[in-house]
């Protein structure tokens, strides 16, 4: 289980991700799974991927959502071993503290709280019926 | 042809001498056209004059003046085996990748460079090095209506790729060089709303396959690939000027029409516009249209998973950058067609109007 002072980075080789109105889709390329985190989990997203530390994470949605520290806490560091899990974050060795600025999702907000929760998307049968899988190739020499 | 040994080019350089041998067999049928493929020049040679018809009318409209034929660039060339009595058999070698679903093979070769597509009834062969297509058809005349709507698909859309535009499932309609993309999952409604907005004045790139480019000056270009569309043939009431010229499917064989709007509405057939706005459709059985503004990420998502599946080792981080950029920049709605396709017609056409220049 991750601890209050881990930071953690995206893991960039296989995965990109975007925030898109305040939800956060990440998407494992090696694996061909994206993963949604909306509501308080974007928000999560958002600061480890500013630099934050699962503590400083951890106070920017007690601050926000109005709840109870060690609950943050609890399930920040039960979200960050989620992505950890799915291989969406890796810990970023020796990164020392940085001064995070703050985010425009950091203030107070009217919504209730909810636990993060990654929503997983893999089932692509449908889609594999139709057209099959390619593997890239970007031989042809572009202008 | 490629310099390469069959094991490695998977039999590319055998199909593409018996093209040769089937072009000089009979001189007679071979059809050369050039057409622009995301804004390049591509040689089509096809050997056998009813293959040619049969395939070369939903790429009618990217037709263009003779190209030079010594520079790189794609280049198709497909016959006819019964046509010509040319054959080819795909040498048996041990793939890279191998993938089957419904009596359809494909099968990469050379650092999956070449791409091999087997089916009963034709061989189709990529070079993705050199953007060359090579392959047979049994015959010109047995072709479905869904063949006919969107020839050399996966080939194509792996020749796109090459060419930095990458093939979305989206109908795209344009005014003066601008363009709404119609987003959605199959049966949401996209191809009705394309031809609503052809009929009602708007230029037609497509009902459910366009390429996207990204330009280094940040617009997003939308290029036509099929200027086809097939339509339920119950659903074709709704436009009765386009119902009487619809190929009309066989009975019990296939269970959607087809139409080439080219034929008959060529001045509204594009090749290209630049993105301007984003519509996911949702097909909701309202009398009126209806149209709100989108959550981005369901816009990203209906985009996406279908990329991710369909190219799905050809999808990386620069491509999800691209499709990010495309739904993070452009406005997003969401629309439920009504009953009138004059209304969608005009919503679409509002849309235009209201997106940034």
């Amino acid at each position: 289980m991750p601890s209050a002072d881990d930071r953690f980075r995206l893991n960039s080789g296989d995965v990109v991700a975007d925030i898109f109105d305040g939800e956060a889709i990440l998407m494992n390329l090696r694996r061909r799974i994206y993963h949604s985190l909306s509501g308080s989990g974007a928000v999560i997203w958002s600061r480890l991927m500013a630099g934050a530390s699962l503590g400083e994470a951890a106070d920017a949605i007690a601050r926000r959502y109005g709840i109870e520290r060690t609950t943050a806490a609890e399930d920040v560091l039960a979200l960050a071993a989620r992505l950890v899990e799915e291989e969406l974050l890796v810990p970023a060795a020796g990164a020392a503290p940085v001064e995070v600025a703050p985010d425009s999702a950091d203030g107070p907000s009217s919504d209730a709280y909810s636990p993060p929760f990654l929503e997983k998307f893999a089932d692509m049968k449908e889609i594999l019926a139709v057209d099959p899988p390619v593997p890239g190739f970007k031989g042809f020499a572009r202008e | 042809v490629t310099g390469i040994g069959h094991d490695a080019d998977g039999g590319f350089a055998l199909v593409q001498a018996a093209f040769e041998r089937a072009a000089a067999s009979c001189p007679g049928e071979v059809r050369e056209s050039w057409l622009q493929l995301a804004g390049r020049p591509a040689r089509l040679r096809i050997v056998g004059a009813a293959l040619a018809e049969q395939l070369g009318e939903a790429l009618a409209h990217l037709r263009e003046a003779a190209g030079d034929e010594g520079a790189p660039g794609p280049g198709i060339d497909l016959w006819d085996r019964a046509a010509t009595g040319v054959d080819v058999r795909a040498p048996r070698l041990k793939p890279e990748l191998d993938w089957q679903t419904h009596g359809c093979r494909v099968s990469t070769f050379g650092g999956n460079r070449f791409l091999r597509h087997e089916q009963p009834t034709r061989l189709l062969m990529l070079d993705r090095g050199l953007l060359r297509v090579a392959g047979a058809y049994d015959s010109g005349a047995g072709l479905t209506l869904e063949e006919r709507s969107r020839p050399l698909v996966r080939m194509l859309a792996q020749v796109y790729q090459s060419l930095a535009t990458r093939r979305v499932h989206a109908g795209l309609v344009a005014r003066a060089g601008r363009g709404v993309l119609l987003c959605g999952p199959g049966g949401a409604g996209k191809t009705s709303c394309a031809l609503d907005g052809l009929v009602g004045g708007l230029d037609f790139l497509g009902d459910d396959t366009v390429g996207i480019e990204r330009r280094g000056d940040g617009s997003l270009v939308g290029h036509s690939l099929y200027a086809s569309a097939r339509v339920v043939p119950s659903h074709l009431a709704r436009w009765p000027e386009l119902a009487l010229r619809a190929i009309r499917p066989p009975a019990g064989e296939e269970n959607k029409a087809l139409l080439f709007p080219f034929r008959f509405l060529r001045q509204r057939i594009a090749r290209r516009a630049r993105i301007v706005a984003l519509v996911l459709v949702c097909r909701s059985g309202g009398a009126r249209t209806r149209i709100a503004r989108a959550p981005r990420v369901d816009v990203f998502r209906a985009l996406v998973p279908g990329e991710v599946d369909t190219q799905r080792f050809g999808f990386d981080a620069e491509d999800f950058a691209g499709l990010t950029d495309l739904v993070q920049t452009r406005p997003c709605y969401l629309m439920e067609p009504g009953r009138e396709p004059a209304e969608v017609a005009a919503g679409l056409g509002r849309l235009l109007d209201e997106a940034p220049a």
